[in-house]
C-alpha cells in the first residue's frame, strides 16, 4: 500500500466520527429549520423561511442578543484581568500560595448543579446568606433580588460566571508567565521601569496569545452558556437572562417546536463563525505589528 | 511489509473500536430501576389475556414514584400471578422525563409503558401511543370505560379518544396553611383575598414572611392564576383558552389585575420570582417560617411520604388545606383545578403490548393502584375506590375535607397548547414583576391566542 493510501486510513476513524456526530446534526438542524415540527413525530410541514421570520420578529431574541453582549463583554474581560492579577500575585512565591492556587481553581472542577444550589441558597431575597448578611450589618439598600429582579438577575449570572471561572484564567495566565524569561523582568528594572509600566509594556504583550486563547474560549463558552443560567434562573425573571441554549431547550422541550429550535441552532452557529473569524483576523493583525 | 501491515490493521481496530464505543453510548439512562411482576389478581374481572409462556420483561417509565421503588408494600403488590412478567421501571426525574421520552420515541425505541400527563403533553405524544381501546377491552373488558370517573375519562381523550388509561386525579385550587403558626399570630385561615392581604400583612409587621409562592415556576403561577380567574368568570377562562373568547375580555383584564395586586400590594413575599416552589418555597415552609402556601391537593402525601413533614406533625405542628380565596366577594370559592395525575399509556412500538397492558391495568385499577391511593399520592379515578390506610385524626380530617370538594371543579389545570401556555407563563412574570399593565398582557396574550393552532 502507498504511503498517501495508508494516510487515509489513519484519519478515516476520526472523519467517520466527524461526519456523524458533527456533520450530519449541523447538516439535520439546518434542514430542521426551514420545516413546523414538534421534534418526535413522523410528520412534518415545510415551511420555508417562516421559523426564521418568527424569531427576527421575537422580543425574546433581542434579549438574547443582548445578553450575550453584555454576559460576553463583562465575563471574557473581568475574568481574563483577575485571572492576571492573581497569576502575577501567586507567581512572586508568596507563603502558601499553593493552597490559594488550589482554592481560587476549585470552583472551575466544581459541577453547575453544586454552584447553583449554593448560590440560589445564597442569593434568595429574603432568607439567602447574603441578604441576611447585609441587612445584619444595616445595608439593607443593597440587599437587591438578585435573582428576582429583572435588571439585576444578568449580572448575578456575570458575576456567578466569574467566580467559577476565573482560576481557570489565573492557571492559563500562570502557564503564560513561566514561558516568558527574567531577564525581559530585570532589563525593564535596570532601565529605571515601574512595576506599573512592566505590568503594561512587557507583561501584558509578551502573553499576547494566552490573551488570545482566554477570549476565543471565552466567546465559545459565552455561546454555550447554559447550566448557571438554566439553574439559576431558568432564563428568567420575565425572559431577562434568557441565552441561546436555554432558550432553545425551551423551545425544543417545553414547546415542542423543534423547528425554531433549530432556527435559533443555526443563528448561534453563524454567529459563532463570525465571532470565530473576527477573532482570527484580528490575532493575525497583532501579529503582523 | 510487515509494519505497513501492521499499521493498517491497527487502523482498522481503531475505526472498530470507536463504531464500538458509539454504539455502547447509546444506552437509555433512568435513575431508577427494579424488577417485579405484574399481578394478575387484581380488582376487576377475570381477563382474556392469558400469561406468556416464556418470561417477558416490559418496561415503564414514570417520574417521581420513589415509594413504588421503596415501598416494599407496593412491590408485594406488584408480586405476580404471572410468573413470567418481570416489570423494569426507569424512574426519570420530572424535569427531564418527556426530554428522554421524545428522544426514545422519536428513535422508535421507548418504554413499553411509559405515564404522560393530560393537557399539551397528552397532545404531543398521543400517536405514539398504542389506541387503548381494544387493548383495554381485552385486558378488563367492553365495559372497562365504566369503571373511571367522568372526569377521568374526559382528561383522558384527545380529539375525542382516550389516550390511555387515567391513574390519579390531583390538582390545585386550593392553599395548605401552617395552622400552629396562623395560631401563634392570632390568624385565622384566610377566606376572602382580603383577608390573605391582612394575613401577610401581619405576618410582616412581625418580621416573618407572609404567604409565599414560588413565581419562578411558570405552573404554580398558572395554578393561582387560573384560580382567580375562575372566581371572577370561569367560563370565560375556558373559553379564551380555547379561543373562543378574547383575552382582553375585561373579567380577564380584572383577572390579571389581581395577579398582579397579589405582588404589588406585599401580600405575596419579596423576591417572589426568584424561588421557585419545589423546593425553594417548601423547604422553608416545612422549617415552619411561611404560613401560607398554594401548593395543590398533592401535598397530603406528605403526611405519608415526607419525612420532614411526618417529623413535623409528630413536633405538634398542624396543617390543613384550605380553599382558594374568594375573589370576587360571591361568599363562594372557586372551584378546583384537576388533572389527572398520570395517564398510562402503552407505547405502540412495544413488542408485549398484552403483558404492558396486564401492567397498565394493575397500575391504574388494580393492586398497585390501590396501593398508592392508601399512600395519597393522588385521588381516586376508579369509581367506588377510596384511600384504606391507617390515618391519625388530622391527616383523616384533611382526606374528608379534600374530599368533600371533589365535586366543586372548576375545570382542567392543564392548558393544552404549549405556545399558547408560555404567552401567559411569561406575562404573569411580567405582571409579578411590574414591567406590564394587566391590559398590555391581555393584549399579549391574545396576540398568541389568535396565532395558536387549536
Amino acid at each position: 500500500m502507498t504511503k498517501s493510501k495508508a494516510a487515509y486510513l489513519y484519519i478515516a476513524p476520526m472523519c467517520l466520527f466527524f461526519l456523524i456526530f458533527t456533520a450530519y446534526p449541523v447538516v439535520f438542524t439546518i434542514q430542521t429549520s426551514f420545516y413546523k415540527w414538534n421534534g418526535m413525530s413522523a410528520n412534518k410541514s415545510f415551511i420555508g423561511l417562516q421559523n426564521y421570520t418568527n424569531v427576527f420578529h421575537d422580543g425574546i431574541f433581542y434579549i438574547i442578543l443582548k445578553n450575550f453582549v453584555i454576559f460576553g463583554l463583562l465575563t471574557i474581560f473581568i475574568q481574563m484581568v483577575f485571572g492576571l492579577i492573581l497569576a502575577v500575585m501567586l507567581k512572586s512565591k508568596l507563603p502558601f500560595s499553593g493552597f490559594y492556587k488550589t482554592v481560587i481553581f476549585m470552583p472551575v472542577v466544581l459541577t453547575p448543579t453544586i454552584i447553583g444550589y449554593i448560590f440560589s441558597r445564597v442569593l434568595e431575597y429574603n432568607l439567602g446568606t447574603l441578604n441576611v448578611f447585609l441587612r445584619a450589618v444595616h445595608l439593607d439598600f443593597l440587599a437587591l433580588g438578585w435573582l428576582s429582579d429583572t435588571k439585576v438577575a444578568i449580572f448575578t449570572l456575570i458575576a456567578v460566571n466569574i467566580w467559577q471561572w476565573t482560576g481557570y484564567s489565573m492557571m492559563m495566565y500562570m502557564a503564560g508567565l513561566s514561558t516568558i524569561p527574567e531577564e525581559m523582568f530585570e532589563a525593564a528594572k535596570i532601565d529605571g521601569a515601574s512595576n506599573f509600566r512592566i505590568f503594561i509594556h512587557v507583561l501584558w504583550p509578551m502573553l499576547k496569545s494566552t490573551h488570545f486563547t482566554l477570549s476565543i474560549l471565552g466567546v465559545i463558552g459565552v455561546l454555550k452558556t447554559f447550566d448557571i443560567p438554566y439553574i439559576l434562573t431558568n432564563g428568567g425573571p420575565v425572559n431577562s437572562t434568557q441565552f441561546f441554549s436555554t432558550y432553545i431547550y425551551q423551545k425544543a422541550f417545553s414547546l415542542y417546536d423543534a423547528g425554531s429550535a433549530s432556527t435559533l441552532a443555526v443563528i448561534l452557529l453563524i454567529l459563532a463563525i463570525i465571532c470565530t473569524i473576527v477573532q482570527n483576523h484580528l490575532y493575525s493583525r497583532a501579529n503582523e505589528v | 511489509m510487515l509494519r505497513k501491515g501492521f499499521k493498517v490493521c491497527i487502523c482498522v481496530m481503531l475505526a472498530i473500536a470507536i463504531m464500538a464505543s458509539i454504539v455502547g453510548c447509546g444506552a437509555s439512562a433512568g435513575s431508577t430501576t427494579t424488577t417485579s411482576a405484574v399481578s394478575s389478581s387484581d380488582t376487576t374481572t377475570a381477563t382474556a389475556t392469558a400469561a406468556p409462556a416464556a418470561p417477558v420483561d416490559i418496561t415503564w417509565q414514570t417520574w417521581g414514584y420513589e415509594h413504588a421503588s421503596m415501598d416494599p408494600a407496593i412491590a408485594d403488590a406488584m408480586a405476580s400471578d404471572f410468573p413470567n412478567v418481570n416489570v423494569k421501571f426507569n424512574l426519570v426525574p420530572y424535569a427531564d422525563h418527556y426530554t428522554k421520552l421524545k428522544v426514545d420515541l422519536a428513535s422508535g425505541a421507548g418504554s413499553d409503558v411509559f405515564d404522560i400527563q393530560d393537557g399539551a403533553p397528552a397532545t404531543q405524544f398521543a400517536e405514539f401511543c398504542e389506541p387503548i381501546g381494544p387493548l383495554a377491552e381485552k385486558a378488563i373488558g367492553a365495559d372497562w370505560q365504566t369503571k373511571f370517573t367522568d372526569y377521568a375519562l374526559k382528561q383522558d381523550a384527545v380529539n375525542g379518544a382516550p389516550v390511555g388509561l387515567p391513574c390519579g386525579i390531583g390538582g390545585n385550587g386550593v392553599l395548605w396553611v401552617n395552622k400552629t403558626l396562623l395560631d401563634k399570630y392570632n390568624v385565622q385561615p384566610p377566606k376572602t383575598l382580603d383577608d390573605l392581604k391582612a394575613l401577610s400583612a401581619t405576618f410582616r409587621k412581625n418580621g416573618q414572611l407572609p404567604f409565599s409562592i414560588g413565581a419562578k415556576d411558570s405552573w404554580i403561577n398558572e395554578d393561582v392564576f387560573q384560580s382567580i380567574a375562575n372566581d371572577i368568570n370561569s367560563s370565560k377562562l375556558y373559553d379564551a383558552l380555547d379561543g373562543k373568547v378574547k383575552w382582553t375580555d375585561p373579567d380577564l383584564i380584572k383577572a390579571l389585575d389581581v395577579w398582579q395586586k397579589l405582588f404589588t400590594d406585599k401580600t405575596a413575599q419579596d423576591g417572589a420570582l426568584g424561588m421557585n416552589m419545589y423546593n425553594d418555597t417548601y423547604d422553608i415552609f416545612l422549617k415552619n417560617m411561611i404560613p401560607v402556601i398554594p401548593v395543590g391537593l398533592w401535598m397530603i402525601n406528605n403526611y405519608t411520604g415526607n419525612d420532614t413533614f411526618k417529623k413535623n406533625v409528630a413536633d405538634g405542628n398542624s396543617y390543613m388545606p384550605i380553599r382558594f380565596p374568594d375573589v370576587n366577594g360571591d361568599g363562594k370559592a372557586p372551584g378546583l383545578l384537576l388533572g389527572l395525575n398520570a395517564i398510562v399509556v402503552v407505547n405502540k412500538n412495544s413488542t408485549h403490548k398484552d403483558e404492558a397492558m396486564l401492567f397498565a391495568k394493575s397500575l391504574t385499577m388494580g393492586k398497585i393502584y390501590q396501593k398508592m391511593l392508601d399512600i395519597l399520592w393522588y385521588l381516586p379515578t376508579v369509581k367506588d375506590t377510596k384511600p384504606q390506610g391507617q390515618y391519625d385524626t388530622e391527616l383523616q380530617s384533611n382526606l374528608d375535607l379534600i374530599t368533600s370538594w371533589l365535586g366543586d371543579v372548576a375545570g382542567s389545570r392543564q392548558i393544552k397548547y404549549p405556545e399558547l401556555q408560555k404567552a401567559i407563563d411569561d406575562q404573569l412574570q411580567a405582571l409579578a414583576a411590574g414591567q406590564s399593565t394587566p391590559q398590555k398582557a391581555a393584549e399579549t396574550i391574545e396576540t398568541a391566542s389568535a396565532a395558536q393552532k387549536r
